[in-house]
């Protein structure tokens, strides 16, 4: 994450006029605020990318709940983020372990709104993840206040330590040289392990995996949404690697040709896994895939040069092919694959990054810094994820009871059905 | 005698009257019966004519609440529906007034942890509708796989032996008997919500040996049966009359 003013500060030592001078740097931090807002509302758009595809790929009885998930931690998380995660995330980061002001962000400078405004919406990408994976199983208030804690610290201190320091100071990782640009590891590995934590504490949907040791599918109920939900999301993309320039800058066209192209080969990298395995060809799967390279071009996005973007991408695909064959046979349920699209492939990503970087590939000390920052990211993010959540559940209770998963948690959570003219589980209702 | 009792009690005589408290306690009983067991249900009814039946209709949610603890939480909503339907509607059909009954709890007089320690009774309407509902999903699970709706029977029996405190051993054993032979009439009264456990208990088993996707259709398909055949019952009873 480029920290802002870089361009200004570069731009105001051009040997122009004064006035010139002023009228440039004046011009060039409009031109900023303008792409970095533009981004910042792509990156909003992918929260409704993700609540199509996580409540395509949930049952119909759960899709208002799926999509409440969405809606209000990005609320939730964006009003926690702005009071607490901004300042530890971003505030001043003398020891290199968390920031110590910008709180509650009141009167800044027009530009530090703008700084806040995208990482904001980068807080509510990272605090979304979880919600799929936990899909059609999890009480909605326990859901909300892990998202509370998950913007507040979980998502917030990490952040600190690669991208920290933006308003003096730094974070350990970033002095390392940690290379993510725009959160293969900082906001989607994270997102992916606070998933993991998630269903591990949660355990499978009633009957996904059933007493005699036979695995059950439980497709979703529409997967037109699901691919919408993706196509979505690989456009709200274009805004979060493009955006994390927090410039107008010349190599956006680079950065988002990467994007795109990775993006690409995940799906094909996705496919081929599949038809190497004699597998159908899921159309979830592919989108996954697609989704996976996103995720794993994230962290490289800026200093790739598109043949290696591809290949991060494909390689993508192919980790969230494996990966999701890896939860199966540990039998986790995750509803839509997100820990394996934003955590595994995040990794990837992040190693990707490390080994594929213009200029200085294959350099080993940089991917054993790669591998510190992965590392980290699970060493901090998994153990605390699991132990908020394994205190949820012992007090606010995360798990719905059995006959809530039965009726659908639209109706035992929101007292709202989805598709009333085709749910029969609304004659519950009647009965009572 | 009850209702001035109760009015009494609230110290607010003026504000309603004997009618009208009896038609409001046997409003609240019939909405509530659906939900809770005879005790649980006696003890809601006293809490509600001891605080609650002469407030004002806004605090029947801290009402509901107080009442809807544990497993039943997530019916407070359901509840609280079902309650104001029943209060509002001056023309809707109400059980008899459970005065005696809430005094004979309170004397000890009503073993209410056992509600078969009353006579076999003959079949309700919600009962024949619940070994409908039972008959129907068995004979759906048999047609889809005979082992494993086997399994499920066998899963429902085991799992029954564990709901000695929401039910006598004497429906328990009834229950599992009935379920093994699937067949005849059940002598003991059930409560709507030990009906909907035991209807659970089933889909729960499906769930884990045909999986989720089948239980959750034959699950449907078992309501939609019996809806088919309660509106052939109304076009009969129809046809009958003319």
């Amino acid at each position: 994450m480029k920290k802002p003013f870089t361009l200004i500060a570069l731009l105001a030592t051009l040997p122009l006029s004064n006035a010139n001078a002023a009228d440039t740097a004046t011009l060039t931090l409009n031109m900023d605020t303008v792409w970095v807002a533009i981004a910042a509302a792509l990156v909003f758009f992918m929260q409704a990318g993700f609540a199509l595809l996580e409540s395509g790929m949930s049952r119909a009885k759960n899709s208002v709940n799926v999509i409440m998930k969405n809606y209000v931690d990005a609320c939730v998380g964006s009003l926690v983020y702005w009071l607490v995660g901004f300042g530890i995330m971003f505030g001043i980061n003398h020891s290199g372990w968390f920031g110590e002001d910008h709180f509650f962000v009141n009167v800044a400078d027009d530009f530090d709104y703008t700084f806040l405004m995208f990482q904001t919406m980068f807080a509510a990408t990272a605090v979304t993840i979880a919600s799929g994976a936990m899909a059609e199983r999890t009480h909605y208030r326990a859901y909300l206040l892990g998202a509370v804690i998950i913007t507040a610290i979980i998502y917030p201190v990490y952040g600190s330590w690669a991208w920290g320091g933006a308003y003096g100071g730094s974070g350990w990782l970033a002095d390392m040289g940690f290379i993510d640009f725009a959160g293969s590891t900082v906001v989607h590995s994270v997102g992916g392990w606070v998933a993991l934590a998630g269903i591990l504490v949660l355990g499978p949907r009633m009957g996904r995996f059933s007493n005699d040791g036979r695995a059950h599918p439980i497709p979703g109920h529409n997967l037109t949404s699901v691919a919408l939900g993706g196509f979505i999301l690989w456009l709200g993309w274009f805004g979060f690697n493009g955006g994390s320039t927090v410039a107008a800058s010349a190599n956006i066209g680079l950065i988002n040709l990467n994007t795109h192209l990775s993006a690409a080969a995940g799906a094909v990298g996705a496919l081929l896994a599949l038809m190497a395995i004699r597998a159908p060809i899921y159309m979830t799967t592919v989108i996954n895939g697609s989704i996976a390279g996103l995720v794993a071009i994230t962290a490289g996005a800026a200093t790739m040069t598109p043949p290696f973007a591809i290949i991060t991408g494909l390689v993508g695909g192919v980790v969230v092919v494996a990966g999701e064959r890896l939860l199966y046979l540990l039998r986790l349920d995750d509803v839509v694959g997100a820990v394996s699209v934003h955590g595994f492939a995040g990794v990837w990503g992040t190693l990707a990054a490390g080994i594929f970087k213009h200029g200085d590939m294959f350099n080993s000390t940089q991917i054993l810094i790669q591998f510190i920052g992965i590392s980290a990211a699970f060493l901090w993010t998994f153990p605390v994820a699991l132990l908020m959540y394994y205190l949820l559940d012992k007090t606010v209770g995360l798990r719905a009871d059995s006959i809530s998963e039965q009726r659908g948690l639209d109706f035992a959570e929101h007292y709202e059905i989805g598709y009333p003219e085709f749910q029969l589980e609304k004659l519950h209702e009647k009965r009572g | 005698m009850a209702a001035i009792m109760s009015v009494e009690t609230n110290g607010d005589a003026s504000a309603i009257s004997l009618e009208e408290m009896t038609r409001m306690r046997q409003a609240v009983y019939t909405a509530l019966l659906p939900f809770f067991e005879t005790n649980a249900l006696l003890e809601a009814i006293w809490l509600w004519e001891e605080e609650y039946a002469t407030v004002d209709d806004v605090l029947i949610r801290r009402f509901v609440q107080e009442v809807c603890t544990g497993e039943m939480t997530i019916m407070v909503n359901s509840v609280q529906h079902n309650l104001m339907a029943h209060i509002n509607d001056g023309e809707a059909p109400l059980e008899d007034d459970p005065y005696r009954l809430m005094v004979a709890y309170r004397a000890g007089h009503v073993d209410t942890s056992s509600p078969a320690s009353t006579a076999p009774e003959s079949p309700t309407e919600n009962m024949q509708l619940f070994q409908t509902l039972l008959t129907n999903m068995n004979r759906m699970l048999e047609a889809e796989n005979r082992y494993s709706a086997y399994l499920v029977r066998n899963y429902a029996d085991e799992a029954l032996a564990e709901y000695r405190g929401s039910m006598s051993i004497s429906q328990i054993n009834e229950l599992r008997n009935w379920m093994q032979n699937n067949g005849g009439d059940l002598r003991h009264h059930y409560s709507a919500k030990q009906m909907s456990s035991v209807l659970h208990l089933v889909y729960t088993g499906a769930c884990a040996y045909f999986g989720p996707k089948l239980a959750n259709d034959i699950h449907g398909m078992t309501i939609k049966s019996v809806e088919g055949a309660g509106a052939v019952d109304d076009i009969m009873a129809e046809s009958a009359e003319e």
